[in-house]
């Protein structure tokens, strides 16, 4: 088939080499696959995928990359985040005046990933939010009192 | 989706379209856009032929031919390059063009 395509373009007085414009290669779109393969090939497709299959393909792999840098990116800032907070953590080391530096313990749990993830509570928070609860309670109880004898008003 | 172009002959389907190795087999017979529209009745030809290489290329030269004569000509240049485009086209971001500057003719 391909002889035949030959014979055509050859039948009307037209050779490889001798069209386009004087300054645009005969062979414009090999050399442009040619030179966007290797960046393709780095993003992990396949030589059959790029030349064989869905041309569209390639509109996927872009933005899978793209995806795939943001996640990358995002997780060397977290991971910088953590550094942050370790260090912060640790700075009560670093104070000359201190008498006893005590170091404040490195989170329990890691920050959360999704949004209706629990932020990560420590044994102190813990504590705190076990006194803040009583406390409510406690208001409660007062506030039901009090309402009540404005009932009986 | 890759773009394709249809159409059926005796109940028998057939689907035209570009891959990357097709434009460059297409490219080596000697098409080029540049010259699409100054020698159209080669250039078609050859577009026409290289259409059927992705999903038809058991076709005999003399059928691809035969289905030519037949075929609707109105519009099929455009058509063909489109598809000889989308290849290429499909290496560029669209946000890019989504960001060019538009332009009206009058």
């Amino acid at each position: 088939m391909d002889d035949e395509l030959t014979a055509i373009s050859s039948s009307n007085g037209m050779q490889v080499g001798d069209v386009g414009s004087a300054t645009e290669p005969p062979d414009i779109c090999r050399v442009m696959f040619d030179k966007a393969f290797p960046l393709y090939l780095s993003m992990g497709m396949t030589y059959d995928e790029f030349y064989n299959k869905d041309h569209t393909l390639t509109i996927a792999y872009r933005k899978s990359y793209k995806m795939k840098r943001e996640r990358v990116n995002e997780d060397m800032w977290l991971q910088g985040a953590y550094v942050y907070e370790a260090i912060a953590r640790l700075t009560p080391l670093f104070n000359p005046f201190a008498k006893h530096p005590k170091p404040e313990p490195y989170l329990d749990k890691p920050y959360p990933t999704f949004k209706n993830d629990k932020l990560p509570d420590n044994k102190d928070n813990a504590e705190s939010n076990a006194v803040n609860d009583k406390g409510m309670a406690y208001m409660f109880a007062q506030m039901m009192k009090i309402n009540s004898k404005f009932g009986e008003v | 989706m890759e773009k394709t172009l249809t159409f059926t002959v005796d109940d028998k389907e057939y689907k035209l379209a570009f891959t990357r190795n097709t434009v460059i087999a297409t490219e080596a017979k000697g098409f080029t856009i540049s010259k699409a529209y100054s020698q159209p009745i080669g250039m078609l030809m050859l577009l026409w032929r290289g259409a059927f290489l992705v999903n038809h290329d058991t076709l005999t030269i003399a059928e691809i031919d035969e289905l030519f004569d037949k075929i609707d000509k109105e519009g099929l240049m455009d058509a063909l390059i489109d598809l000889y485009k989308a290849p290429v086209e499909s290496l560029f971001d669209e946000e890019n063009s989504k960001n060019a500057i538009k332009w009206t003719m009058n």
